[in-house]
């Protein structure tokens, strides 16, 4: 798969920052380093940018900037966990995730009062997954329980900039989910079909803006 | 060895620990641990100051609020903490990440390196990326990656080399030492708002506002304010951007 790239160059007149500023985001690990894709040219080394994602995450942080620090910036862009915890009836007072998802939660776990942020995450992806619509209750308990399981031990990697993703296969009705760590690429076999791809550090960054 | 309760915090009494002559430590939670003489350090290490007046081997990790070394430290796995201070020779065979670091010496990092304040008057070796807010280097620097920094002053000892630099400010200057002999850097690439090159071999040096000063010699300059070079400097191609 070919991403549409975008130079580093035209990436600064595009969007009129500084190199100063693009080096101070990528210190403060605004940028992540994996977006930082090194090409030889006939000019030499250039470095080249997904475009889509740096336009996306550079237009954010220019609105954001004013009014945040940045380092509190880099707490909503970083995938790890600032230290929050939310109580539950806040979880749908302040309509966070649907209901549906609540109900899955709690058969669950019936006894959860306060919610850290890392618990607060494998709901919010329940609640993502749920509403592509293409995820059905008993896969969606399958991913909670993957994500409570499996999540914790990859985090260490989204830390340094990788990002996971939550990939839901399906194949002649039989469902499963798997958790993959970008970038990195996943072949199926013929028969197998995608049924909805949620981006962990996606959900993180609009969990924190919910929060917030 | 003696040893003596330390400080208290909310884990309980971390104790100091002193090494005098020759001796060594497991792993785990100190105050303050002193060594003078030879010292070794088994497993990791967590305290609140390592004073080391001599020699001493760390095995695992240092995570320590002070560095302080007058002679040797090896450190085997990574180093993290608040400030490095001293004269002497450090070696860091994986990533650190200091607050401070204000060293006499030689500094070695065989990892990326990621400093809030950085002031080395000596050399510092890097492999790996060195991320810094304010870094100034008086000797001879050699980093394999990239040098992040929002202002970084390179004041040249020595032959130095560096894969990139990027950041705000960006200054190479020789040192006005008498008899000290020139020093030169080659880098690849050198980016910034405010770039002041000296005696340094560049293909691109891209910028704001670019200074070429004596002894460059740069392929290709692109800059979007100002431009100057010295006449004895070899600049290739200048573009306006």
């Amino acid at each position: 798969m070919e991403e549409d790239l975008i130079s580093k160059k035209e990436l600064l007149e595009v969007t009129g920052i500084s190199y100063g500023q693009l080096y101070r985001w990528k210190r403060k690990r605004l940028i992540p380093e994996e977006w930082f894709i090194r090409k030889s040219t006939f000019t030499g080394q250039e470095t080249f940018f997904p475009r889509d994602k740096i336009l996306a995450r550079i237009e954010r942080i220019k609105n954001m900037k004013d009014d945040l620090s940045l380092d509190e910036l880099a707490d909503v862009f970083s995938p790890s966990p600032a230290g929050v915890s939310v109580r539950w009836d806040e979880v749908s007072e302040r309509h966070i995730v649907t209901e549906v998802a609540q109900r899955v939660y709690r058969e669950r776990h019936p006894e959860a009062r306060v919610l850290s942020f890392d618990e607060l995450l494998c709901l919010y992806v329940l609640d993502a997954a749920l509403q592509t619509g293409e995820v059905s209750l008993d896969e969606g308990r399958m991913a909670l329980q993957l994500m409570e399981n499996e999540y914790p031990q990859l985090q260490r990697g989204a830390e340094q900039g990788r990002a996971v993703e939550l990939v839901f296969v399906r194949k002649l009705g039989i469902a499963t989910c798997l958790l993959a760590t970008l970038p990195g690429e996943l072949r199926f076999e013929q028969g197998a079909r995608v049924v909805a791809r949620i981006n962990i550090p996606a959900c993180v960054e609009q969990l924190k803006l919910k929060l917030a | 060895m003696e040893q003596r309760d330390g400080t208290r915090n909310e884990h309980g009494v971390r104790r100091d620990l002193t090494i005098t002559g020759e001796g060594s430590l497991g792993g785990g939670a100190y105050g303050r641990v002193r060594i003078r003489g030879e010292g070794e350090l088994h497993g990791d290490v967590d305290c609140e100051a390592l004073c080391v007046l001599g020699n001493c081997r760390a095995e695992g990790r240092v995570d320590a609020r002070v560095v302080d070394v007058t002679g040797t430290l090896e450190v085997a796995g990574g180093a993290r903490g608040g400030r490095v201070l001293g004269r002497g020779v450090i070696t860091v065979h994986d990533a650190c990440e200091w607050e401070l670091v204000r060293y006499r010496g030689v500094l070695t990092v065989h990892g990326a390196c990621r400093v809030d304040r950085l002031d080395v008057r000596g050399e510092l070796t890097v492999e790996g990326d060195l991320t810094a807010e304010t870094c100034e280097v008086w000797g001879v620097i050699t980093v394999d990656g990239l040098v992040n920094a929002e202002t970084l002053e390179l004041v040249l000892f020595g032959p130095s080399r560096a894969g990139e630099i990027g950041g705000g400010t960006v200054t190479v200057r020789p040192n006005r030492v008498p008899f000290a002999g020139d020093g030169e850097l080659m880098v690849d690439v050198v980016e910034g708002d405010q770039v002041s090159l000296y005696r340094t071999t560049a293909k691109v040096v891209r910028g704001g506002r670019v200074t070429i000063g004596r002894g460059c010699r740069v392929d290709v300059v692109e800059y979007r304010e100002s431009y100057e070079a010295d006449l004895r400097a070899e600049v290739g191609e200048v573009r306006k951007v």
